[in-house]
Formats: C-alpha cells, sequence, structure tokens
C-alpha cells in the first residue's frame, strides 16, 4: 500500500489548496474500494494497486481535473517556464554577487576581510529584489506568451503520444529525517539574520545594563572569532535557503549541516577558551560567577553540537541506506 | 487520419460530456457515494471512467447542485452525495430540455435516412 500512498502524496502536491485534505482522503477510500473488490476477486494485493493505479492514471492529470479553473500557464509550457525560472533564480543574483565582487576588489583600497563579508552581506537583500522581479517579469511574459502567441514547437508537442504512466516511477515518500519544517527553516533564517546585524554593527547591545549605564560585555578577542561566526551564520543561511527552496533534505545538504555543525564546535571552544568577556567589567560588578556559567556554556554548547550533529547525519545516512534497499525492491519487481 | 481521429475524438467527447452530468444527477435522487455510483453507471451500460466521475461529483456539490456528507462506518469512512433543493429542480429542468431536445434531433436524424 506504500504505492498508494506515493500516489496520493503526488496527487495531493496539484490540487487545489482549498478543500485539499478533504479531496486526498475522499480520493484514498474510492481507490481501496476498488483495490479490495479486486482483491476479493482473487487478484494479488500489489497488481491490484498497481492496476487501479495506472488506470487511474497520471497523479498531475488527476489533480488538474478536480480545478474548475484554467490555468495561467499551460501544462505544455509549465516545464519551461520552470527551467527559465530556475536559471533566472541563480543567474540574476549570482550576477549581482558577482559584480560587487568585482567592484570591491577594483575599489583601490588593501584587502580587508571584514569589510568585504560586510559588503557581500549588504549586497543579499539586492539580491533577492533582483530574483523576485526576474521571477515576476517571466511569468509576466510567459503569461503573454500563452495569452497572444502560441509557440509552432508546442503545437509538435501535442502531436506527441504522452508516455504511459508507470505508477512504479512514482517519487518516493520522504523519510522523516529529510522532512523540512517551514516554520523551523524561516526561524533558523531570521535568527541568523538578527545575530549577524547584531554581531556586526551592534556588538554594544550586548552588554551589563545598570543604573543607566551601558557597559560592553565582549571584548577584543571577540572580534578575532567574529569573521568565523559570520561564515558560520552565512553558511547557514545558505543551507535554510536550499531547504526552504527544495522543501526536503538531501544528503548533500545534510552533509553540509554536519560541516557547519563542526564550524559551530570549534567557535563554541574558541569562545570557551578565548576568554571573550571583559573581566574587568564582570569584576567590578562583582560578576565573575556570569564568566564561570559562560564558558560551562560554551563547553555544553559545544558537545552538544557536535555529538547531534553526528547523530542525526548518522540517521540520514542509515535511512539513505533503506531507501536504496525500497528502489532495489522496485526495480526487481519491474524486472 | 491523425487530425479527423482527433476530431472526432474532441466531438465524441463534447458530446458525452453534458449526456455525462445528466446521467450522474439522474442517479443521485438517492443517496451514493462515487465507487458506488460508478457500478450502478456501469452496470447500467452507461460506462463511465472513475477519473471522470469522482471530479466531477466534487464540482456538483461545489456548485450547490449536489449535498455531501461523510459516513464513518466500517471498513472506511464514506463520502455519499444527492441531489440538494436546487439541485432536484436544476436536473427537472435539464431532463425536460433533453428530452425535448432528443425529439427534434431524432426526427431530424430519421428525416436524414
Amino acid at each position: 500500500m506504500k504505492l498508494l500512498e506515493r500516489y496520493l502524496l503526488q496527487v495531493e502536491r496539484y490540487l487545489p489548496l482549498k478543500d485539499r485534505k478533504d479531496t486526498t482522503l475522499e480520493l484514498k477510500n474510492l481507490l481501496l474500494e476498488d483495490i479490495d473488490s479486486r482483491i476479493t476477486e482473487g487478484q494479488p494485493e500489489d497488481d491490484a494497486v498497481y492496476e487501479v493505479l495506472k488506470a487511474f492514471g497520471e497523479p498531475k492529470k488527476v489533480a488538474l481535473s478536480y480545478r474548475s479553473d484554467d490555468p495561467i500557464i499551460s501544462r505544455e509550457m509549465e516545464p519551461i517556464l520552470y527551467l527559465v525560472l530556475k536559471i533566472v533564480l541563480i543567474a540574476v543574483p549570482f550576477s549581482i554577487l558577482l559584480s560587487t565582487i568585482i567592484g570591491f576588489l577594483n575599489n583601490g583600497l588593501p584587502f580587508d576581510f571584514i569589510d568585504f563579508l560586510v559588503t557581500i552581506l549588504k549586497t543579499i537583500p539586492a539580491m533577492f529584489s533582483a530574483a523576485l522581479t526576474g521571477v515576476g517579469s517571466t511569468f509576466i511574459v510567459f503569461a503573454i506568451i500563452e495569452r497572444f502567441l502560441k509557440p509552432q514547437f508546442l503545437e509538435e508537442l501535442e502531436k506527441q503520444e504522452i508516455p504511459e504512466f508507470d505508477p512504479l516511477h512514482l517519487p518516493k515518500i520522504p523519510d522523516s529525517v529529510f522532512k523540512v519544517s517551514l516554520v523551523e527553516s524561516i526561524i533558523a533564517l531570521a535568527g541568523g539574520i538578527i545575530f549577524l546585524y547584531i554581531f556586526n554593527y551592534q556588538p554594544g547591545i550586548i552588554a551589563i545594563y545598570f543604573d543607566g549605564d551601558t557597559v560592553p560585555l565582549l571584548n577584543d578577542s571577540f572580534g578575532r572569532i567574529l569573521p568565523m561566526i559570520n561564515v558560520s551564520i552565512v553558511f547557514g543561511i545558505f543551507i535554510e535557503v536550499i531547504h526552504l527552496i527544495k522543501r526536503s533534505k538531501t544528503i548533500v545538504t545534510s552533509t553540509l549541516e554536519l560541516m557547519n555543525k563542526v564550524l559551530i564546535t570549534i567557535i563554541y571552544l574558541l569562545l570557551a577558551t578565548y576568554d571573550v568577556l571583559n573581566q574587568v567589567i564582570l569584576a567590578g560588578y562583582h560578576l565573575e560567577v556570569l564568566g564561570v556559567i559562560f564558558i560551562i556554556g560554551m563547553y555544553i554548547g559545544a558537545t552538544t553540537n557536535f555529538f547531534g550533529g553526528i547523530y542525526t547525519y548518522a540517521k540520514v545516512l542509515i535511512s539513505q541506506s533503506g531507501k536504496k534497499e525500497i528502489i532495489k525492491d522496485l526495480i526487481n519487481k519491474q524486472k | 487520419m491523425v487530425e479527423k481521429d482527433k476530431i472526432l475524438k474532441n466531438l465524441r467527447n463534447e458530446l458525452r460530456k453534458g449526456n455525462l452530468v445528466l446521467a450522474v444527477l439522474s442517479q443521485l435522487n438517492t443517496k451514493h457515494y462515487g465507487y458506488s455510483l460508478v457500478e450502478t453507471l456501469n452496470s447500467k451500460n452507461l460506462k463511465i471512467d472513475q477519473n471522470t466521475l469522482y471530479p466531477l461529483l466534487r464540482r456538483l456539490d461545489s456548485q450547490g447542485i449536489l449535498t455531501s456528507t461523510w459516513v464513518v462506518k466500517d471498513p472506511r469512512p464514506r463520502k455519499y452525495y444527492e441531489l440538494s433543493y436546487a439541485g432536484k429542480e436544476i436536473y427537472a429542468q435539464l431532463k425536460e430540455e433533453f428530452e425535448e431536445n432528443y425529439h427534434v434531433l431524432n426526427q431530424m436524424l430519421k428525416e436524414e435516412n
């Protein structure tokens, strides 16, 4: 019955948001009625599921038949639109980044890594807005083509035979360790950006507030670790953006996550050993204990972060090998 | 020849579309869930694919022609459909129109022979 779940997952992806769950539940029960009646007639379960799904047809087509509205971009044009969108989404922000880097390197001043990093960070909003504009413009151009022109190759495409739908080729259900929580990703992204801003522009906020006075808690040693913290946060933001786009973790992003966790562990250890807190100020306020708590906290952070990272990665690797077994089973079945 | 087949297929689909709605409405004076309705229509020699009927039922339901209720009973929950009050009126008018058209068309086709 795994095949039925895989089928329904694909149908659900393309169903209208309104009543999506209800439609999927009804469809599941109706397909099960058909499967059950075939099993009662003596057909093996796997064959019954396969035949019912094959007869019901390709998931996207089924989902579209539940829509009463006509899509702005037709099914024939959709793959081309997605391809162009992917190119735009990569090329537009990347060209802005590249021009910023070239501009920075040609400014005639001696190279400063922190300045370089800050310049790149400042470019991020421009990259986002250019990507958004690019996506919007592409969509408008495609809508105009769809409305007023019908490219000749689409007419050719219509004449071509559509390959027969085979349920065994349905995408697998993502394992729970590969699932991405939208809320968690957004919080991680927002958190990353806020920390970047505070550490680089407002480090004074991390301070002792007493009797109207604000005394910064971090000393110059922190500034030496800051580039590493920045790299780690930007790296983390990059991973979360991929998660948000893909809506699923992959073995590649999990490996990147592990690498970042190792980097974060090193940062924790450096923070614990580098004496980054202003000890004179702490002693002045009789808050030496805060320094001790900070160091213990950093060591605990390093340990949990390192072993947590390894544990999560091991789970991903185990489920990956399980996935391979499922695919092997399916290939054998097809043979 | 491919063009001719395609045109015929399209015209046949158009001809069938309206008739299918009428056929479905005619059976929904009593409650049915999707699969039982397919079985009923097939037993009356009206071949309809499940992937055509199920979306059609939901569309008619969202238009208010049908009312639907989930009945939770073994072996699994089922969504039952039947004609709503407005649906009964619409069905009666459509039926009348179909019968009129049928007579007129029948007459025309006979004259041609």
